[in-house]
């Protein structure tokens, strides 16, 4: 996104923070906003504009709430059973063609959806490792990966082709 | 009366992510059950206060503070979880298939 | 109502202390204080609602950045020591 949206992004934070939108806090927002795109280099915003793709958002959104539930349902079903059925195992998917950013979000969704947490990555291959807590199928995990990857592309990433 | 009834369900969730950490074997699994039940369960507590708290001032810092926790313990928790499983002195537990056995850990 | 959300988070706390307190290796540790500073979180938001004051709130916010700054820093350190 461009320089100007990291700013407002930056002085809604500082807004919401201080708990009221009063002139002082919003003007003092964005003068900390501004001087903090100064002073630090990777905070500038790209040249492109930034692109809102609700559908996909919304679908991927959907997604995420629909997984917490499960995980949350999956997870107190675990811990209440006596007996535990727990069968761990470490799973790689590759991704090939994922950007940081992406790799990034899609590493923190994975970390809240039902029974999967990333423990490494490697970059080249571009290799994401999972831990999972109920292994039943390996190629079923790495499904769900590439769908949650699919998903996050498709809601985030701009026009480009497709990693998966 | 709905929001004590939704901050409530977060305070049980809260309490399963606890039973979840005492319970499990390993502390992968550990990680497992902080993360989803205990995020979760704070951020419905502070959805449920939304409904009791009396000044908008109150209900941005407590939406604020579960949305950093939201934000935050995720990444936190993957670091953890990357560095407890690369240490020599720390046993993980791994039943089935492991295909990270064979990679040395990368060097910090 | 507010009085069981109570129980229910001091006794999620004290089994989170009892995990850190018990735990075999460092990271066990830090994912038990991890679930005492989600739980104080909790019943800051809980005091919050019952008594209508919220003067404490903001120190929620601080306990979630400083749980997060610590776990990462704890990381680093077992990724230093190996153990």
């Amino acid at each position: 996104m461009r320089t100007a949206a990291v700013v407002v992004v930056l002085a809604a934070i500082w807004v919401l923070l201080w708990g009221s939108a009063s002139v002082a806090n919003i003007v003092t927002g964005v003068l900390v906003g501004t001087a903090l795109v100064m002073l630090v280099p990777g905070l500038r915003g790209t040249k492109q504009p930034l692109v809102i793709r609700p559908i996909a958002i919304a679908r991927l959104l959907g997604h995420f709430l629909v997984d917490l539930i499960r995980s949350n349902i999956v997870l107190t079903r675990e811990i209440i059973a006596p007996r535990s059925r727990i069968h761990t195992a470490i799973v790689g998917v590759e991704l090939p063609g994922c950007s940081d950013e992406l790799l990034t979000a899609i590493t923190n969704l994975l970390a809240l959806a039902p029974g999967t947490m990333p423990v490494e990555m490697s970059v080249d291959p571009v290799v994401l490792y999972v831990h999972v807590l109920h292994l039943e199928d390996v190629e079923e995990v790495r499904r769900e990966v590439r769908r949650l990857t699919d998903l996050a592309y498709a809601a985030f990433a701009p026009a480009e082709r497709n990693p998966s | 009366m709905i929001g004590q009834a939704i901050t409530l369900i977060g305070a049980v969730l809260v309490l399963l992510g606890a039973v979840g950490v005492l319970r499990f074997p390993d502390p992968l699994a550990r990680m497992h059950a902080l993360t989803k039940a205990s995020t979760v369960g704070v951020g419905l507590v502070a959805i449920g206060s939304a409904f009791v708290l009396p000044t908008a001032n109150d209900i941005t810092s407590a939406i604020g503070a579960a949305l950093l926790q939201f934000l935050t313990l995720p990444i936190s928790a993957s670091l953890l979880a990357r560095v407890t499983y690369h240490a020599r002195g720390i046993p993980s537990r791994v039943d089935a298939v492991d295909e990270l056995a064979d990679r040395s850990p990368p060097r910090p | 109502m507010i009085e069981i959300a109570y129980v229910v988070l001091g006794l999620a706390a004290v089994l989170f202390a009892g995990r850190a307190i018990a735990g075999p290796s460092l990271s066990d540790r830090v994912i038990g204080i991890d679930g005492v500073i989600v739980s104080g979180m909790s019943i800051i938001i809980v005091n919050a609602m019952d008594t209508g004051r919220g003067a404490f709130l903001p120190a929620a916010v601080v306990l979630a950045l400083v749980s997060f700054v610590g776990t990462s820093v704890v990381a680093r350190f077992i990724e230093g020591r190996g153990e």
